[in-house]
């Protein structure tokens, strides 16, 4: 749950109907957990303007957290100072480590994941709920939100479901994206508004697509187009402040939306990770200093030769599908086989050199070759296959032999006479060893 | 032995690292070689090896016993507390002698002795200078092999074998030794076959304030002359040049300039061995902060100076690499000419020779640069009590970290992988072989270390497959003959795979490098399980009388016509309506159906094709395959039944595997190995046993788990 913080001011207000509102999502004898992306002493500041936070005494079943994160203005400036570091390619290397060190870049984005933990954490290991809010809970409410399912949430981990997190918490949640980046994402301005706040979410992003590489479904590429995106106005997906001002402007019906590009196989393709292997497991990535690396990818692009990063890229795409290429065909060849032995046999070409009547052995290979794939192929290959196989007999010709096929197929994987069978195939083998 | 005063400790505690709070409580076993930490709840095992120890320390007693320190050259650091202050001392007393053996013939190697039936001779042939040499061109008109050193009496800390200027006569060579500190004169390190340009390595003059010599000179005109393309020559001084000249009034320093014609003389900054020392001690101590905020670590880095250390000495062999690539000659040394000289001079090659990359290169660079030219690793490790501790120094190491930083920028042009140069870095310090032992060429011959001790070169060519990089790319040979690295301090990155190994937190949950070597693997596999069945399926098809193009058909795995065809001719024949129709004909049949689908699937088949040139099956090569096996390879039902038995299409996914069989539980330091025919995931250990598939064409041995290995040799003896 994310929102804004609470009006108590400085004369401690208080709203009754907030708190039942608060109260009414904990189940029965739970406490939540208020975190609060601010300092104790920025929540007490802010109380002085009409802001602050939620006493104890009024949201009694609420355990409040400070986990404090900069704000906006201060992102901008540290990305400004990284940036400034990075470009600089003639300095000595302590002035590069003091640089990196004093723009506090890299400290924004421990935090945030340190917060995005926390509220994992209480989700997932104490099942409370958990109420997120900074001050606006636009910015960092909102950085720390997402991350959090993301840890969560193996859905958020595919294409689709990080699309649908962006566009849930970010766009609808009104993160003020015109405000944020109507500029370039370190220039200086005089408004103090513009900030790399969702820059630095797709940063956290990356560490921890960095730490577990298989668990993604997109790689790194895509969040730097995103990045991209967000800076451009090519697509209407990020422009306007809130969805207000995008229903005023008519941005649904007049602009392409940034998705539709994206999902476009073709698109889709370069994005897609080799590695992933859907993971239903919570990730809980490590935050200390070491684990956390600059993301050169990005910050670099400039200075670096990116001939060796996709080189190595497409390495990784090459090995992953010849393998799964391989393995297809593999799973052909063996069915393939089972039915040119079945062939053989009952033509008599191939001779057992034990006395069993033909039917048995007809069947035993069925079932031995159906046994070894139903043991090997996983689903989604064997559904297609099937897929394949009925289109092909689609056409009337072959229509009555279609069922007969099936027939063959099937009949020997179901699991009466697998059994059988495979005690056919034990006497078998002793038989020959018995020769 | 005689040190160990108490072989078992009970109820010792291990603190957390990160929490003191939290303790494992255990037995501490003292065998001759480790230190054995046994948890009592999961028997899990903390093995230490004495000789990694680098320093042991008793701290103030508290309530719970005696705390005892101990760190370790592989950058593990662990703390005990021993209930018994006696036992403590016993431990502390034990831990302190055996780390440090006063006898150069008390270290590991001399005890050890490998598992199984290995050579202790395994290895220690893999490497041959001469041939080396051969490899890079030299002898040649311009190089000869000079006989002078084949005693080691010129100059007792270079090999026997040397190779000078053709030009260059005895006693020019022995007035140059003479000239040089240590009488290492210059002699040959690396020749650049296309243009002939080379790197020569020597050490500093001992020119004083004043002092000259005319055959050092002419030497050095000599080095310049085996390059006739080139007019000048670099003479690179890896040093700072005040500490050049602070060298000077002990009688050392660098060439006066005005002596020798056409050289051009580079001062390049590196620090020497006592900096780096204290910058590696620092650098540890950042990485052993509790829970650092982001700006102590990185102020601590910084302030640790290690990475700066590491990027000049990247940057000096960034200028040799280039001199030598645009054809000019380089000669190198620093003080002695063997510490910053062989990490410039072998970094330097590796950025000029693709041979270098590789697994075999590597080890020969190892072996030219810093074993035959002497550098001093019984001393700069540490090896022994005898050794002064101003002698200590991480120079080997900051080697391989410039090799880990340039594996880095460029992923895909090493054959070896990280953990290869970690289990280099440990084995040096092990001391469990004899390739380390030693300061010089001399030291290991009068040891007889090749006959006493093994080989690491044999122990890591047996465990090949865990140092292979997946991602290795043979056309960087070509595409990246040269490879010139960045060297802006940004690309220069903290080596927490090194110093921060042991704290698995840290780490990447997911190895990618890792997942990728076993696609690798199961491709391999999976390839030469698809040659049996093409094989088979030929065999079958020719049994049958199939022709020519239907086979190929099946070849390719054109699933779905095929199934149909075969059934297309049950059915016809059952039914009996058609009279003779051939499979021919029937297949014809298929392909004119064909409307919309069929044609899609053909397509894909041949979208295959163009994506898999690899994939197409070799005709001509099975077809003979099948005619010579043809007759002589009977087959039988329970054959083919067992063959595609034997060989597993689906591997088990790394994720959610804790432990082996054999209850090794998984970390960042076990690789995960797959058995071949069951396809489940196993520690190396378990899967060292190798025995050939019957589901495998080539029925080479591959790797598997025990209890497939016993069931294979099993059904193979009945």
């Amino acid at each position: 749950m994310r929102s804004g913080q609470p009006l108590t001011g400085s004369n401690s207000n208080r709203c009754k109907e907030d708190e039942r509102l608060v109260n009414s999502i904990l189940i029965q004898g739970r406490r939540g957990y208020i975190v609060d992306t601010r300092a104790q002493s920025v929540a007490k500041m802010a109380q002085a303007k009409g802001g602050g936070y939620e006493p104890e005494a009024n949201y009694s079943r609420w355990r409040r957290i400070h986990q404090p994160i900069e704000r906006h203005q201060a992102f901008h400036d540290s990305l400004i100072k990284m940036i400034e570091a990075c470009s600089d390619s003639n300095s000595s290397m302590d002035k590069w480590l003091s640089k990196l060190e004093s723009s506090n870049w890299m400290t924004h984005v421990k935090d945030i994941l340190t917060c995005a933990c926390v509220v994992a954490q209480c989700i997932d290991k104490d099942g409370a709920s958990v109420l997120v809010h900074g001050g606006e809970g636009t910015d960092t409410t909102i950085q720390v939100t997402s991350l959090a399912q993301l840890i969560l949430d193996h859905d958020c981990r595919t294409v689709t479901g990080f699309e649908a997190l962006i566009e849930r918490e970010w766009i609808r949640g009104g993160h003020p994206f015109r405000l944020r980046c109507s500029k370039s994402a370190y220039a200086v301005t005089k408004q103090r508004k513009e900030s790399p706040v969702f820059l630095l979410f797709i940063d956290a992003v990356r560490q921890i697509l960095q730490q577990f590489p298989c668990s993604f479904e997109f790689n790194e590429y895509f969040l730097i187009d995103l990045i991209q995106h967000v800076y451009s106005s090519q697509y209407g997906t990020f422009l306007c402040n809130n969805e207000k001002e995008r229903s005023v402007n008519k941005v649904t019906t007049t602009t392409v939306s940034l998705w539709s590009y994206i999902n476009r196989p073709q698109v889709l393709n370069q994005y897609l990770n080799p590695l992933y292997q859907p993971n239903q497991v919570v990730l809980w990535p490590s935050v200390a200093p070491q684990s956390l690396e600059l993301w050169n990818e990005l910050y670099l692009r400039s200075q670096a030769d990116p001939v060796p990063m996709e080189d190595k890229w497409r390495e990784i795409v090459k090995i992953a599908e010849y393998d799964k290429e391989l393995k297809a065909k593999a799973i052909r060849l063996r069915r393939q086989l089972a039915a040119l032995e079945k062939e053989a046999i009952s033509k008599g070409v191939i001779k057992l050199e034990g006395d069993t009547g033909d039917k048995t052995v007809t069947s035993t290979e069925g079932a031995a070759g159906g046994k070894a794939e139903g043991a090997s192929v996983d689903k989604p290959v064997k559904q297609v296959e099937a897929a394949s196989v009925n289109k092909t007999l689609g056409s009337k010709n072959v229509k009555d032999v279609d069922g007969v096929a099936i027939d063959k197929l099937e009949n020997p994987t179901s699991d009466k006479t697998v059994e059988q069978l495979e005690g056919a195939v034990d006497g078998l083998s002793i038989m020959s060893t018995v020769k | 032995m005689e040190y160990i005063k108490t072989p078992k400790v009970e109820g010792v505690k291990l603190i957390d690292r990160f929490n003191a709070k939290k303790l494992t409580t255990g037995i501490l076993y003292l065998t001759t070689t480790h230190l054995i930490f046994v948890e009592k709840t999961g028997k899990r095992e903390t093995w230490l090896l004495y000789m990694h120890m680098a320093s042991v320390e008793k701290m103030a007693i508290t309530t719970a016993g005696s705390p005892l320190q101990i760190h370790c050259k592989n950058f593990m650091g662990l703390t005990f507390v021993i209930p018994r202050e006696r036992d403590c001392h016993d431990v502390y007393i034990t831990l302190s002698e055996l780390s440090k053996p006063e006898n150069i013939e008390d270290l590991y190697a001399f005890h050890y002795t490998a598992p199984g039936t290995i050579l202790k001779s395994y290895g220690w042939n893999n490497f041959d200078l001469l041939s080396e040499y051969l490899r890079m061109g030299a002898p040649n008109d311009n190089w000869v092999l000079s006989e002078l050193n084949t005693k080691y009496e010129l100059c007792d800390t270079y090999s026997k074998n040397v190779y000078v200027p053709a030009v260059a006569s005895t006693p020019v060579l022995l007035g140059s030794s003479k000239f040089r500190s240590r009488g290492r004169f210059p002699v040959l390190s690396y020749l650049h076959r296309e243009n002939q340009a080379s790197i020569t390595r020597c050490s500093q003059p001992l020119a004083g304030f004043s002092a000259r010599c005319v055959e050092d000179e002419q030497m050095l005109q000599a080095v310049l002359k085996s390059n006739p393309k080139s007019q000048f020559m670099y003479v690179v001084d890896t040093r700072p040049k005040i500490n050049a000249m602070a060298n000077k009034a002990a009688g050392k320093g660098y060439e006066n300039e005005s002596f020798y014609s056409n050289m051009k003389f580079q001062f390049l900054g590196i620090e020497n061995i006592h900096v780096m020392r204290s910058s590696l001690q620092k650098l540890l101590e950042v990485c052993e902060l509790k829970n650092p905020s982001m700006n102590a670590f990185l102020s601590g880095l910084e302030s640790s100076g290690w990475l700066k250390h590491i990027r000049s000495v990247v940057e000096t062999a960034v200028f040799i690499a280039q001199a030598v690539h645009n054809g000019v000659n380089v000669l190198v040394h620093c003080s002695d000419g063997w510490d910053r000289t062989a990490q410039t001079c072998s970094l330097a090659g590796l950025m000029l020779d693709p041979y270098y990359r590789t697994i075999q290169g590597f080890q020969a660079l190892i072996e030219k640069e810093w074993l035959s030219f002497g550098h001093k690793f019984t001393d700069r490790c540490g090896f022994l009590n005898t050794v002064d501790g101003k002698e200590i120094s991480p120079v080997f190491t900051q080697f391989l970290e410039s090799v880990w930083q340039l594996s880095q920028q460029y992923p895909c042009a090493f054959q070896f992988n990280e953990r290869f140069l970690i289990a280099i870095h440990d084995h040096v310090y092990s001391c469990q072989f004899g390739t380390f032992i030693g300061n010089c060429e001399k030291d290991r011959v009068d040891l007889r270390l090749s006959e006493r001790t093994f080989s690491l070169w044999g122990y890591l060519a047996q465990n090949i497959n865990e140092f292979t990089n997946p991602l290795f790319k043979k056309e960087y040979e070509i595409t990246h003959s040269v490879l010139i690295p960045q060297t802006n301090p940004q690309f220069f990155k903290f080596w927490k795979g090194l110093y921060n190994r042991f704290e698995n937190g840290i780490h990447p949950r997911e190895n990618d490098v890792d997942v990728l070597s076993v696609y690798r693997q199961h491709s391999n596999s999976i390839e030469d399980h698809i040659a049996l069945l093409e094989k088979r399926v030929m065999q079958i098809c020719k049994l049958l009388g199939k022709p020519d193009e239907i086979i190929q058909r099946k070849l390719q795995g054109f699933l779905s016509v095929d199934s149909l065809d075969g059934i297309l001719a049950d059915h016809i024949n059952s039914n009996e309506n058609a009279g003779i129709l051939d499979e021919t004909s029937g297949n014809y049949c298929n392909d004119s159906i064909s409307n919309g689908d069929v044609t899609d699937t053909i397509k894909n088949s041949h979208n295959e094709c163009d994506i898999g040139p690899r994939l197409k099956p070799r005709m001509d090569e099975l077809e003979n395959v099948v005619n010579t096996t043809l007759d002589s390879d009977l087959l039988t039902l329970d054959q083919l039944v067992s063959e595609l038995r034997t060989v597993a299409l689906d591997w088990r996914s790394f994720r959610r595997v804790y432990n082996c069989n054999c209850l090794i539980p998984f970390d960042q330091h076990v690789k995960k190995f797959h058995c071949w025919k069951c396809g489940d995931v196993f520690c190396n250990q378990c899967t060292s046993q190798t025995i050939s598939l019957q589901g495998h064409l080539s029925r080479q041995p591959v790797p598997v788990c025990t209890s497939c290995f016993r069931n294979v040799k099993q059904s193979r003896s009945r």
